[in-house]
């Protein structure tokens, strides 16, 4: 079947093959019925034949015995007897012919003892004869049927006794068309005679031409045994021997088949009508069955389709109570379902499960909805203060629950909650109306007031703080993206300025694009020698007169140009890659000293380096590659490079100073440092922040905090070196303070290596 | 093929004139055989026969008694009715055709035979009553009995046809035979192949004809 005939209907294909199976199954019981009857009525038609076949031979001996006896009769008769002793042969020719006459005989013969003819109605002696008289000669009456000139005779030998045998009187009876008749009234058969010799000949029978011409052509062709009925030519034929010898005759009984079949072709219609019958109501059964399972099928079918399209509030109508009623129910029982856990899926996806604020991918489409209408408003990116402390001071399930409170309390600024959005752990985005952010200093009021009252949690009362990062649309940005990334900067800024509320400005987010850059390509600048070291000379004012210098990092972006090491050492410490520039600074520092003896250089360590294990003997490689000796490199940390692991920090600072490498503390008093930590560290230099230095001249507070600064260092017994001196009054204050070097501009800028050299050149020997 | 066998046995010499003649006849199966008919025809000289002998053929229980008898030439045979039925007697043999219609008791005239042959009697009304009587051209005859022997006293010895006839036998025999003087003449013949009795092969055909349905 090919791919143009499938059948695409349930119905159809369920309709076919249940007719299918239908005619099947009656047109087989129809053909089997209808094999069994024929072959029922042929086998009885066989039946009948072979007792017809009987009734024949019983009727031709019947007629034979009929004839013996009358021949005996005859031979009996005194007369006879006497004519037949005559020995006269035309006297016992003429008895014969009377008294064959008598009994209706066609042929009539005497033979002596000897079994010679003396006397015979025919003209010729026949062969035929001469073995039946034979016999006679031995036995007592017999018949025979023998053909005699072409014609079948029942032939009877009789002897003769006169009273012992004097011949043998044979008389024979004609088999003509009126006994077959006969027979043929009696067995209801047709009737053929026929002598079978080396070609079939028909003797005498019921049949007409063209039936006798059948017979002896089915005959000549070969036909079946004695006794077993066949069938030739519509005509169900028995053959039965009538004699053998010399001449074979045999009687060929048949019966029409179209006689026999009569009764069975009434029964063969009234079969085919009930067949047929029964085939369409089958039919009609089938196609009311088949609607009545694809109906509810469609109506399910076209139920599912509703829902694929996402309609689940229709329900299925089928009203019937059976299987299809229920699979109905179910359906609906299924949509109605899958509508609940939609939703439920729907809102999971939507919104944060532990505080029920919408989760951080809407933002993106609620911003995008507020940016489409044109309106203007804000988002407040607002993070919980030390959120990490307080969880781990509490517990995470504590801390869940001060997010769901924080959470309640957002939404009352934000007027509904469906404008609150979780974003991560403690922060969440508020999308605020323009009147709300137009004034900041009111929004920042109630941002606090918010958190005045401590959050209840459990029997606890929490105090806690937020801190905001705010951007306005379309003011700072009319892309959800980029306003959730300044916003995120604005936090930032919150976060480093300590304060409730900090609102985007523009140029962070160029800055934090160029942090990013930095980020990206610090590791490439190093390799392609975009960072260049460059000097400041230090001048020391108390003997002895050192040569010095302090290396300081510049990046020269190919792109960007002069790059601000503010911009990069923080980005560079904050991602760890500082621990590559230091170790590179180094590297070229020592590189220098190796090259200008008597010259010793500071390089800074940021407290990254303090953490690398391998650091000092890093350090103290590349010292012994270069040749330079320990003391000639000074290493320069802040007070707050202690703060992350103060343990191992203060290890390396120890090895550093094992290894011969002078320390120094940068940027003093601008950390948060103890006196305790300043103590335990194993320096041996101060430097005095330039903070302090700038204006160190006209500010009474700076030379105070200078002076006394000097003066711990000399206590501790470090000496100490000023940065950022600009002017001949802070030389003198610093001289007369005895601080024992300062650098900055008023002595020289930070210049690259030819140009220090030079200026080293140009300045030696000179001091002041 | 018909045989048979002649086995002469000389017992011992009688000096007396006549010879006596001992015939013994037996059948297939060697059984002594009765109704064989012995006749001496001398073959010098004819016996006068000019005399007419008597002899007789009664009919009893529908039989004829005896049922073989051997007569000279000329001899009358009368044909009594010992039944309390009608016969109807008659012959179609060559030598002798007659015909005694139905009667009761002795009829009138007692039947001559005057030619020699094997004369078959029968009865028109009783298909199966038979007999035969022998005429012979001799006065030296005998029919044998149960015991198959036939004796000729006092036979005057020369040379002699012996004639053996016999119903079942078709065939008639003859053979030269001497009787010398003082010598008893002694033969024991077997008759073989006998043909079945008439009586026995109507018997058999009726048999058969039950058989052939």
């Amino acid at each position: 079947m090919g791919r143009r005939y499938r059948v695409k209907s349930y119905l159809v294909k369920l309709l076919l093959w249940m007719l299918a199976l239908v005619l099947l199954l009656e047109a087989s019981s129809y053909l089997t019925t209808r094999v069994a009857i024929r072959d029922a009525v042929t086998a009885n038609a066989r039946a009948e034949l072979a007792r017809g076949g009987e009734v024949f031979s019983r009727l031709m001996d019947a007629r034979a015995e009929q004839l013996a006896l009358s021949v005996t009769v005859l031979t009996d008769d005194f007369g006879f007897k006497e004519a037949v002793a005559s020995n006269d042969a035309p006297t016992i020719r003429s008895a014969l012919i009377n008294h064959a006459a008598r009994i209706q005989a066609d042929l009539a013969l005497v033979a002596d003892n000897q079994g010679v003819l003396v006397a015979s109605t025919l003209e010729a002696p026949s062969e035929a004869l001469d073995g039946i008289i034979a016999r006679g000669d031995a036995t007592g009456t017999r018949y025979d049927t023998v053909i005699i000139n072409q014609r079948p005779y029942q032939f009877v030998v009789s002897p003769v006794r006169a009273p012992v045998r004097i011949g043998t009187a044979g008389l024979g009876f004609e088999i003509e068309d009126s006994l077959s008749e006969s027979l043929k009234r009696l067995t209801g058969l047709e009737v053929a005679f026929v002598a079978t010799g080396d070609a079939p000949r028909y003797l005498s029978g019921t049949l007409d031409q063209d039936e006798r011409q059948a017979l002896l052509e089915h005959l000549a062709a070969g036909a079946p045994e004695f006794g077993e009925p066949f069938i030739n030519r519509e005509m169900m034929t028995l053959r039965v021997p009538i004699a053998a010898a010399p001449d074979s005759l045999e009687a060929v009984l048949q019966v029409p088949l179209a006689e026999v079949l009569a009764p069975y072709s009434a029964l063969d219609r009234q079969l085919l009508w009930i067949t047929l019958g029964f085939s369409l109501f089958a039919a009609l059964l089938a196609w009311l069955l088949a609607g009545t399972v694809t109906r509810p099928l469609r109506t399910l079918a076209a139920a599912a389709r509703r829902m694929a399209a996402g309609d689940y509030d229709t329900p299925v109508q089928i009203e019937s109570r059976d299987e299809m009623g229920q699979l109905a129910q179910g359906f609906t029982r299924m949509q109605r379902a899958i509508a609940e856990r939609e939703r439920e899926i729907t809102f999971r996806a939507q919104h944060d499960a532990l505080t029920g604020l919408y989760n951080r991918a809407q933002l993106t489409p609620l911003l995008e909805a507020e940016l489409a209408d044109a309106s203007t408003g804000g988002v407040l990116l607002v993070d919980i203060e030390n959120f990490t402390a307080l969880n781990d001071a509490l517990s995470p399930e504590m801390g869940d629950q001060i997010l769901v409170a924080v959470a309640q309390r957002l939404k009352a600024l934000a007027g509904t909650g469906e404008r609150v959005v979780r974003m991560g752990s403690d922060e969440f985005a508020l999308l605020l109306t323009a009147a709300d952010v137009d004034d900041e200093a009111a929004l920042a009021n109630r941002l606090r007031g918010l958190f005045l009252a401590p959050l209840a949690i459990g029997e606890l009362r929490v105090n806690v703080e937020v801190k905001a990062g705010l951007v306005h649309y379309p003011a700072d940005g009319q892309a959800p993206d980029a306003l959730l990334r300044r916003a995120n900067l604005a936090l930032q800024a919150a976060d480093a300025r300590r304060c409730p509320i900090c609102r985007y400005q523009s140029g962070w987010d160029e800055r934090h694009a160029r942090r990013l850059m930095v980020f990206r390509e610090f590791r490439e600048a190093l390799a392609d020698g975009q960072m260049q070291l460059y000097y400041q000379p230090k001048i020391s004012l108390a003997p002895p007169p050192i040569v010095a210098a302090e290396a300081l990092v510049r990046w020269i972006h190919p792109r960007e140009g002069f790059i601000n090491p503010d911009d990069f050492i923080g980005t560079a410490e904050s991602t760890g890659q500082i621990t590559l520039l230091t170790r590179w600074v180094i590297d070229e520092a020592v590189g220098l000293l190796a090259r200008v003896p008597a010259l010793h250089l500071s390089v800074n360590l940021s407290a990254m380096d303090l953490l690398e294990s391998d650091f000092v003997d890093d350090v103290r490689a590349t010292l012994a590659r270069h040749q330079v000796a320990p003391e000639r490199l000074t290493l320069e940390v802040t007070e707050s490079a202690l703060m992350v692991d103060p343990t191992q920090s203060l290890a390396t600072l120890h090895q550093l100073k094992a290894l011969g490498t002078p320390l120094s503390i940068d940027d003093f008093g601008t950390g948060f440092s103890s006196l305790s930590q300043l103590k335990k560290m194993p320096v041996s230099e101060l430097k005095i922040d330039k903070s302090f230095v700038l204006q160190l001249d006209s500010s009474d507070d700076d030379q105070r905090i200078v002076r006394s600064t000097i003066d711990l260092a000399h206590t501790l017994g470090l000496t100490t070196t000023a940065e950022g001196v600009e002017n001949a009054g802070a030389e003198a204050l610093l001289r007369q303070w005895g601080c024992e070097r300062v650098q900055g501009f008023y002595y020289a800028r930070p210049q690259p290596e030819a140009d220090f050299l030079q200026w080293l050149q140009d300045h030696s020997g000179q001091e002041k | 093929m018909k045989r048979l066998w002649l086995v002469p046995v000389l017992l011992f010499v009688n000096l007396a004139w006549a010879v006596d003649v001992e015939v013994r006849f037996t059948d297939d199966r060697e059984q002594p055989l009765r109704d064989a008919v012995v006749a001496l025809v001398p073959e010098a000289g004819t016996v006068s026969t000019d005399e007419v002998a008597q002899a007789v053929m009664d009919q009893r229980d529908i039989r004829f008694v005896p049922h073989v008898i051997a007569v000279r030439r000329n001899t009358a045979v009368s044909f009594p009715n010992s039944d309390n039925i009608r016969h109807h007697v008659y012959s179609f043999s060559p030598p002798k055709r007659f015909e005694l219609r139905l009667y009761h008791g002795t009829p009138s005239e007692p039947v001559v035979f005057d030619q020699t042959g094997q004369v078959v009697i029968g009865c028109n009304i009783h298909d199966t009553m038979l007999a035969y009587i022998y005429v012979v051209d001799t006065d030296w005859f005998g029919v044998s009995g149960d015991d198959g022997r036939v004796e000729l006293a006092d036979v005057p010895p020369g040379n002699y046809q012996l004639e053996i006839y016999h119903p079942r036998y078709p065939e008639p025999y003859r053979e030269s035979v001497t009787l010398n003087a003082g010598q008893p003449f002694s033969q024991q013949i077997q008759l073989s192949p006998l043909e079945p009795g008439p009586r026995e092969r109507a018997a058999d055909s009726e048999l058969e004809r039950l058989f052939r349905r």
